[in-house]
This record gives structure tokens, C-alpha cells and sequence, in this order.
């Protein structure tokens, strides 16, 4: 089983309470087909969550449509999962419940299987031995591990992640970008990836695709392939065709963050 | 010295406590000394020793017993009941604008000025107490319920939301336990008014009970007696409230660190 998505036109308009409105999404089309790994770049506000969550379903378009194999998208499926840019763990729940939290649902799965997820990915994020602690003993890093392994242990076919590396340090997020590949295995089993990310040399590093997004109301700019085989190792990021593409990428973006800044 | 500044640290809770404790219990036997007549004042000593006459001469067994039967089922009906509504109201917009003037209305209603009105209605028996009980201590927790529900963050909704989480589970995985703290707010807010609600449901006729002592003592002149159910409705507060403590500190060890400052 593997599902595509396509993005048709949507916008996205926000309406305050003090009746002021805010247009995030401008006219957006994607189309996104199994077996890929697409980033969303673009400067901060231009609306790379909105149109996550928009995917997910968390959020409605105002215009346009989005089709998950045909079909519009009214909600969350099962079959989607979200790496949130906030943590967002249950202060009630120590490390394993939270990242339990989105398979315990599932009837298929009998509790020692469920137990089995919850140690797998609890190694993969690097939190053994932190099984029973409280989201409040630990660290912004390992808060959004339990984030990322929570979403990894639903096993989605369309995994949407929002900055989850964000809040890791320098040498985590390397190993991190690496273990990625192995653990989401997207070309094999047929997924999409949906990766938000501020670091330009990680979405190349990462990306079947890089979406490059303009400033708000947030359009793709560009649409950058790269072409480099995967899995890939850390070394690719010295290729001279790596660097020429992420400079490419960066001379893109400058001027809209300059806007950003500018608000 | 470093032995016992080191005590001091780990112990530090109870020594200040009982430091209290003394420091008043002597401002209290010094107004004692120079009042002079049981007839206005009695010292903690005099307390302590006639609340013991009275449990040992077995007199006060009944009463006891009395009030206990119109708190429990008062306050316990009302925890219930209380909960209950509570999440209700924080999770139903339309029930809560509707119904909220009337809460408003109760809460800001003294319960003496209800409870003549509840003795007329249910008669001079324990259901009467037993509702007077409930009306006061419900309100609070009621509104701490609510008010927790609606301090649990949106966010966790759509956590909640994003991975297909029944709205059914959602009460009891998301909502319940974020608001376990305001709801165990809203339960010692409870116990306080519900221990008022005893004594003045006992004030309008009675038989039996701790505030119905009290008022015989006010009619006898028996001061000792007055004070002694006075102490032992505060420290029954006193108790109750730590119980809630004890357990919210058993069902939430994820609020511990929080809770130990
Ligand atoms: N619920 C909301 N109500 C009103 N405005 C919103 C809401 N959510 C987002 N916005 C606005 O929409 C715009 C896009 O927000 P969004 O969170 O999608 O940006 P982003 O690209 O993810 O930014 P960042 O990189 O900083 O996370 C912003 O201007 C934001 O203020
Ligand atoms: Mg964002």
C-alpha cells in the first residue's frame, strides 16, 4: 500500500478575534508521490505548519482542495502522523506512555507488541533508561525525541514532521539526519516524508524534494530535486554539487527572510 | 552545630509547624492566665483534657458519629456530583453560558441563609444536613472542575485530534488528568465549606452532632465544651485536607517536584 497527495490551489486565511485576517497560505499545488522525501524551507511565519497541518487535516483549507489518494482529506487518518513543532507531551505521562500514546488504539496489536514498539523507538531516540520519567525531568532534546517517537511508532505511510530537530545540539541532529533514513526507510516501504525545517543544508542533506516557500501568503518559490542516491552519509555534504545546491537555495531565501525581518 | 543546622534542613517543615504551634498554645494559655474564668476562655491545655473527658466518657461517640454521616454523604455526593457537572460544564459551551449565572448565584449565596429554607423542605432529620452539606460544598468544586478543563491547552486537543483519539478517551486522557489539579482545589475548597455546612445545618435543629454540642454549649454556658467541638471541627478540616494531599500526591507523581516547594 502506498499514497499520494495532491495539493490543489489551496489557500489559507486566518481570521482573528479582533476581526483582522491573515492570509499564511497563497495559492499552493503539490504533488506528492510515494516513496519520497519532500522538505518545506522558507522564512518564519510564511506558513510551512499551516500547510502541514492542512495535509494532516488539523486544519481545513479556505481554498482549494487537498486529495489523499483521490479522496479530499477531512480530517486525520490513522494512516498520518505528526512530529508537532511544540513538543506537545502529555505532562501526565512518563516517556514510554507518551510514546505509546498513538498505537494504543490499535486493536491489531496485542500489548507485548505495543511494549516492543515503545523499546524500539525508545532506542532509536536514545532515551533508555529513561523510560519512566516525567516530560518535566527532561530536556527540551529529549522532550522532542519523545515527539519524533511518537509519531515513528505509529508507522504512518505519510509521516509529517515539523522541525523535529529543532531544539536537538549540533552532533544529536547530525546522527539524527542519518539515523532518519534508516529508521523511515521511505523508499522501500513507499512513504512520504514531509520534512519543515529552518536548516537549508539539512533539507538538501534529507530531501528527494525541497519546496522552497516564498513569504507570507506562502507559495513554492521553487521546486529543487536533488539528485544524490540514498541512503546517504554525512559526507555528501561536501560535494561540490551539494554545496551548489544549497547555496542556490540560500540566495533564493535571503531576500524573503529579509521581508520576514522587515513585518 | 553542623549535625543539627543539618536536621534543621531535613526537618524543617515539622520543627517550624510545631514552633507555630507553641508559640501560639502560649500567647493562648498567657490570654487564659489573665482571663481568668472558664466562663469567657479556656487554655489548650483545658481543651486537650476535656476533649479527652469527652471521648472517654464515650458522650461525644454519637455526635461524632452524627456529623460524620452528613459529611460524608454530603461531601462525597458532592465530589461526585461536583466532578461530574464540572467537566460538563467545561467541555459543553451552551450548558456552561446557561447554567452559569445560577452557579454564580449559589456560590455567592451564604449557606446560612439557604439552610432554614432546606430544613423546612427536608425536615429536621440527617437528609436535611446531609443536602445542606452538599449545596455549600459542591459549588466550589464545580467551578475548579470547569475552570481545570478549560486550562487544559488547546494544543493537547488537537494532539489528541492528530491521532485519532475518540473524543470519548479524549475525557479521560486528556481532560481529567489536566485538570487534577484544579479539581483537587476545588475538593479542599470543599471539605472547608463542607465542614460549615455541618454546623450550620446543625444550628437550625438538630439531635445529634459537633455543632449541635457547640450550640448547647453556647445555651449552658460550657465554654470548654464550645472550644473543644471548635478544635475538633478544625482539626477534622485540618486532617481531611492533607488525605486530599496525600492522594493527589499518589495519582500525580508527574506534579511532585512542584508540589514539594
Ligand atoms: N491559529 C491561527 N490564528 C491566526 N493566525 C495564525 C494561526 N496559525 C498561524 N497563523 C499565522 O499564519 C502565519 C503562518 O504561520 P505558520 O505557523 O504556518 O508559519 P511557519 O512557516 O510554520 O513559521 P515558523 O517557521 O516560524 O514555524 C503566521 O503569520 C501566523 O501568525
Ligand atoms: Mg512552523
Amino acid at each position: 500500500m502506498s499514497s499520494s497527495i495532491q495539493v490543489e490551489q489551496v489557500h489559507k486565511t486566518f481570521m482573528k478575534p479582533t476581526g483582522e485576517t491573515v492570509h499564511a497560505v497563497g495559492g499552493i499545488d503539490m504533488d506528492l508521490r510515494p516513496g519520497t522525501f519532500y522538505s518545506f524551507v522558507g522564512p518564519s511565519g510564511c506558513g510551512k505548519t499551516t500547510m502541514l497541518h492542512m495535509i494532516h487535516g488539523l486544519l481545513p483549507p479556505t481554498r482549494g482542495r487537498i486529495l489523499l489518494d483521490g479522496d479530499e482529506v477531512v480530517g486525520p487518518t490513522p494512516n498520518k502522523a505528526v512530529v508537532f513543532q511544540q513538543a506537545l507531551l502529555l505532562p501526565w505521562r512518563n516517556v514510554t506512555d507518551n510514546i505509546q500514546f498513538g498505537i494504543e488504539n490499535d486493536r491489531g496489536m496485542s500489548a507485548t507488541e505495543r511494549r516492543e514498539i515503545c523499546d524500539k523507538y525508545t532506542q532509536i531516540v536514545g532515551l533508555r533508561g529513561f523510560e519512566s520519567h516525567y516530560p518535566h525531568e527532561l530536556s527540551g532534546g529529549m522532550q522532542q525525541r519523545v515527539n519524533l517517537a511518537r509519531a515513528l511508532a505509529v508507522n504512518p505511510e505519510i509521516l509529517l514532521m515539523d522541525e523535529p530537530f529543532a531544539s536537538l545540539d549540533a552532533q544529536t541532529r547530525l546522527l539524527m539526519q542519518e539515523e532518519l533514513q534508516r529508521m523511515v526507510d521511505w523508499k522501500n516501504s513507499g512513504k512520504i516524508v514531509i520534512f519543515v525545517t529552518h536548516d537549508i543544508e539539512e533539507a538538501v542533506f534529507l530531501s528527494d524534494v525541497v519546496f522552497c516557500f516564498s513569504f507570507r501568503p506562502g507559495t513554492i518559490m521553487k521546486e529543487i530535486k536533488v539528485p544524490f542516491p540514498t541512503p546517504r552519509t554525512l559526507r555528501v555534504k561536501e560535494e561540490p554539487e551539494f554545496l551548489q545546491i544549497k547555496h542556490d537555495i540560500w540566495e533564493l531565501l535571503a531576500d524573503e527572510a529579509r521581508k520576514a525581518m522587515e513585518e | 552545630m553542623g549535625a543539627l543546622s543539618n536536621f534543621y534542613q531535613e526537618q524543617r517543615r515539622w520543627l517550624n509547624a510545631i514552633f507555630g504551634i507553641g508559640v501560639v498554645a502560649a500567647f493562648w494559655s498567657f490570654a487564659d492566665w489573665q482571663v481568668n474564668s472558664e466562663l469567657f476562655f479556656v487554655g489548650p491545655w483545658r481543651v486537650v483534657t476535656y476533649t479527652y473527658g469527652l471521648f472517654a466518657s464515650g458522650e461525644i461517640l454519637d455526635d461524632l458519629y452524627i456529623s460524620g454521616i452528613e459529611f460524608f454523604w454530603g461531601f462525597g455526593v458532592a465530589a461526585f456530583a461536583g466532578i461530574a457537572f464540572g467537566m460538563i460544564f467545561g467541555i459543553s459551551r451552551v450548558f456552561r453560558e446557561f447554567f452559569d449565572p445560577w452557579l454564580s448565584a449559589v456560590y455567592a449565596t451564604p449557606s446560612v441563609a439557604l439552610a432554614p429554607l432546606i430544613i423546612i423542605w427536608f425536615g429536621v432529620d440527617l437528609t436535611a444536613k446531609i443536602v445542606i452539606v452538599l449545596i455549600t460544598a459542591v459549588v466550589p468544586i464545580v467551578l475548579n472542575t470547569y475552570t481545570g478543563v478549560l486550562s487544559v491547552g488547546k494544543e493537547f486537543q488537537t494532539l489528541a485530534n492528530s491521532f485519532c483519539i475518540p473524543q470519548r478517551q479524549v475525557l479521560y486522557k486528556i481532560l481529567i488528568p489536566g485538570s487534577l489539579p484544579y479539581i483537587v482545589t476545588g475538593l479542599r475548597l470543599g471539605i472547608s465549606r463542607g465542614i460549615v455546612g455541618v454546623v450550620v445545618g446543625e444550628y437550625f435543629g438538630a439531635y445529634a452532632g459537633l455543632g449541635y454540642q457547640l450550640f448547647k454549649g453556647l445555651d449552658t454556658f460550657n465554654m470548654p465544651l464550645m472550644m473543644s467541638c471548635a478544635a475538633m471541627l478544625a482539626g477534622t478540616g485540618v486532617v481531611l485536607n492533607q488525605v486530599i494531599l496525600v492522594i493527589e500526591r499518589r495519582m500525580a507523581p508527574w506534579r511532585d517536584s512542584t508540589l514539594q516547594e
